[in-house]
């Protein structure tokens, strides 16, 4: 398909489209939802989807379709935020490690292997129940798990590259050695970079969900796609779209990341 | 100093991998040669003969040798064989010929447009058309490439060049072009360079004076009609028969 | 004729402009003969190789003509028809012998694996009694332990003679030798070369030797074809060529062979 000039290969298309619309959405939802999510209205208590409520109603007689709006945005907050956290320090000490090795490397390193060892969803829980439940705890808690695996692809792109001739003669013409990291070397690592950082998206909205699930991420009346997913249960049988449109709006957004990533790799 | 370059018995050694018990293997032998300056000074030997770790002693990419390196030259530079991994692959050749100069502190700094100037005029002192600013170095040929990395060289305002093996990764046709363009360089410019290859042909078209090394051991040097002529050591006649001109 | 090759012509469909890198190119080789394919990168002379080692298999690269070997089209057989001649009748040799050797396996076994394939009927020692002779056969010094060794244990020089052993070991009547002296020193080319001229001679193996150096070409090969920009520009014996060239990208080719002369 050809787009502004440019050939582009149609999961690019489709994922952008699919992504598009899922910002758009997020967008809306920070400004505007047809209804106050906390407003609680008895008389529609798991109302099925109509007209005046497109998702439903949820067990307290909440809109779903506001309550997902607002959720969205919820879950794409922490998951930007987690993966932003794992990836610029990641990315750092990768690059740092990566550059000079030595014992500072074989270090950070083992202690990379270490955090690498669990799974990050059982770190994040160690974190909260240190530092307590909370939005923001969770993002601090998912981004430090999500560190080492950000480190470890950039440290074996930046020991590919410092030994390649450009970087020494670069060293030779006078090229400081953060300059040769920054500028000489990191920009080389992007391509393998934005790839990871859509899975690593990815990961941390799935993440997001599963510790809302368990009751530790975004708390109660705020919504976020895994509360809404875990309060649902109850009446999968009895109300099931309450659990189908959370569920299908988690799975529209990783699907978009993810076949944008396809694309871009 | 006449000399701009000196090295007196230079003995380089490497650690063996696998801890402090390993040993060391020696890999440079008691080397010592002059070189004159605005020279072209040839060093033939194969891979593996220590040809490399000269260069990168000299250039004080090697911090731990035994012996003297005088090197009368503030900034060397150095020219690789490989033209595919020498040039930045995300930058396009403007900014990497402007790099050296971006670098420079306090007043030896440039402004923008000065810089532009000089990467034009080395452009076309290398023989390379001025839209090459704006292209990728994966969208340049080998010979084109190799000319950049000699351009970026040069930009640094040096006046010694160590060129490792520059014409060996090119096919022939291309090869006698940049060895053109080295002459034409250490003649309107003055640049001494040390010129690296395994092939004895190749060095007798651009030195006067060559060296020829094995194992880490300088066998002969001198002039090199006279090396061609009177070859000292066997292996320096191996060469000449490989050359196909015995 | 033990290879023919009439009206070759390849285009590559992978970008939006089709791109023809081999354009109508005839020539042939006899049993036994060692012929030079001559050009400069991009002129087309590795992918006329790939096409006759049967590597063009994929489906955006169009191709028209006959390669015939020993009277059979090789060009677009199909893929189990290929497999038998591939490594058995012909024996290929690629420039750079650190890629084309698997780094984790041990030299032995890849000098071995076209037996695998093309003798199923050999039994382990067999295979490595064969493996040893090929190796001895190439000069490889103390066949018994370089097949123990990995391919990053030996110098290129000793890559290069593990790359044309493991393309004997079926005893091919063809080996295609793309550029296989280019990344090694002057003197190890010239021993490479003078190993394959004895194989030739010894085996009555007929060689496909593709370079850009013409000075080897010459040392080497009794006739020679000149390619460039997919195009055969001229093609006859190598004296002839070297006395008097038609064409003048043929001379310019003969003068870029480094000489010693002062420039």
């Amino acid at each position: 398909m050809k787009l502004l000039g440019k050939k582009y290969p149609h999961n690019f298309i489709i994922g952008a489209v699919i992504t598009g619309i899922m910002l758009l959405l997020i967008i809306v939802g920070f400004f505007y939802t047809p209804y106050d999510i906390t407003k609680m209205d008895s008389a529609s208590k798991l109302a099925p989807p109509s007209l005046n409520h497109l998702m439903g109603c949820d067990n307290f007689g909440r809109d779903i379709f506001s309550r997902v709006l607002k959720g969205m945005g919820n879950t794409f907050v922490i998951a930007l935020l987690t993966v932003l956290i794992g990836a610029v320090t990641g990315t750092v000490v990768g690059a740092l490690t990566g550059y000079f090795g030595g014992w500072p490397d074989e270090i950070l390193m083992r202690i990379n292997d270490v955090l690498f060892a669990f799974p990050s969803i059982l770190l994040a829980l160690v974190f909260v129940s240190i530092f307590g439940t909370g939005k923001y705890n969770v993002v601090a808690a998912l981004g430090i798990a999500f560190i080492p695996s950000f480190a470890r692809i950039v440290r074996g792109e930046f020991i590919k590259y410092r030994e390649m001739d450009y970087v020494k003669s670069a060293r030779l013409e006078g090229v400081g050695t953060l300059r040769i990291i920054f500028v000489h070397i990191l920009p080389n690592t992007f391509t393998v970079l934005m790839s990871s950082l859509m899975i690593g998206f990815n990961n941390a909205v799935l993440a997001e969900a599963g510790m809302s699930y368990l009751g530790i991420g975004v708390q109660p009346p705020d919504a976020s796609l895994g509360s809404m997913l875990s309060e649902s249960q109850t009446y999968l049988l009895s109300a099931p779209w309450y659990a189908i449109f959370p569920g299908l709006m988690i799975i529209l957004l990783v699907l978009g990341f993810s076949l944008l990533a396809d694309a871009s790799a | 100093m006449e000399n701009i370059l000196e090295v007196e018995n230079l003995n380089v050694y490497y650690k063996n991998k696998g801890g402090r018990n390993a040993g060391c293997q020696h890999v440079l032998h008691d080397v010592s040669f002059c070189m004159k300056r605005g020279e072209i000074l040839g060093l033939v030997g194969e891979s593996g003969c220590g040809k490399t770790t000269l260069a990168k002693a000299i250039l004080g990419m090697k911090k731990r040798f035994d012996g003297v390196v005088r090197l009368d030259c503030p900034n060397p530079q150095m020219v690789f064989q490989d033209p595919y991994g020498s040039l930045n692959p995300a930058k396009r050749i403007g900014w990497i010929l402007e790099e050296p100069m971006r670098v420079k502190k306090g007043a030896q700094g440039l402004s923008r447009p000065e810089r532009a100037r000089r990467v034009d005029k080395m452009l076309e002192r290398v023989g390379l058309d001025l839209r090459i600013k704006e292209r990728y170095p994966s969208e340049l040929s080998g010979g084109q490439r190799q000319r950049v990395a000699i351009a970026a060289a040069l930009l640094c305002d040096t006046a010694f060049l160590i060129a490792d093996e520059p014409v060996s990764a090119l096919d022939v046709t291309i090869q006698a072009q940049i060895i053109q363009l080295l002459l034409k360089l250490q003649r309107e410019l003055g640049v001494s360079i040390l010129f690296i290859s395994h092939d004895l042909r190749v060095v007798y078209q651009i030195c006067d004076r060559a060296m020829i090394m094995r194992d880490g051991v300088i066998l002969e040097q001198g002039e090199v009609d006279e090396l061609y002529q009177n070859p000292k050591s066997d292996y320096t006649r191996l060469l000449l028969d490989a050359a196909n001109i015995m | 004729m033990l290879l023919e090759i009439k009206d070759l012509s390849i285009e590559f469909h992978d970008h939006d402009a089709p791109e023809r890198v081999v354009n109508h190119v005839s020539f042939g080789l006899e049993e036994g003969e060692i012929l030079g394919l001559v050009g400069e990168s991009g002129s087309g002379k590795s992918m006329t190789a790939m096409a006759v080692a049967g590597l063009l298999k994929r489906h955006d690269i169009k191709k028209s003509g006959e390669i015939l070997f020993e009277g059979e089209g090789l060009l677009n057989a199909p893929r189990p028809k290929l497999r038998k001649y591939q490594g058995n009748d012909i024996g290929i040799v690629f420039q750079e012998p650190m890629s084309s050797l698997n780094p984790v396996k041990k030299i032995g076994r890849q000098v071995e694996e076209s037996l695998k394939i093309h003798r199923p009927d050999m039994d382990k020692n067999a295979r490595k009694k064969r493996a040893l002779e090929v190796m001895a056969e190439v000069e490889l010094p103390e066949p018994e332990l370089i097949y123990k060794k990995y391919p990053h244990e030996l110098s290129g020089g000793m890559r290069q003679r593990v790359m044309i052993a493991s393309a004997m070991i079926c005893e091919p009547k063809l080996l295609i030798a793309d550029e296989p002296t280019t990344a090694l020193d002057v003197t190890i080319q010239l021993q490479i070369v003078k190993l394959l001229q004895r194989l030739n001679r010894e085996k009555n193996m007929a060689v496909l030797f593709i370079s850009h150096d013409l000075s080897l070409v010459k040392r080497l090969c009794g006739r020679v074809v000149v390619m460039q920009n997919g195009n055969v520009v001229e093609q006859g014996g190598t004296q002839e060529i070297f006395d008097n060239p038609k064409q003048p990208y043929t001379r310019e080719l003969i003068l870029a062979i480094p000489r010693p002369v002062r420039l």
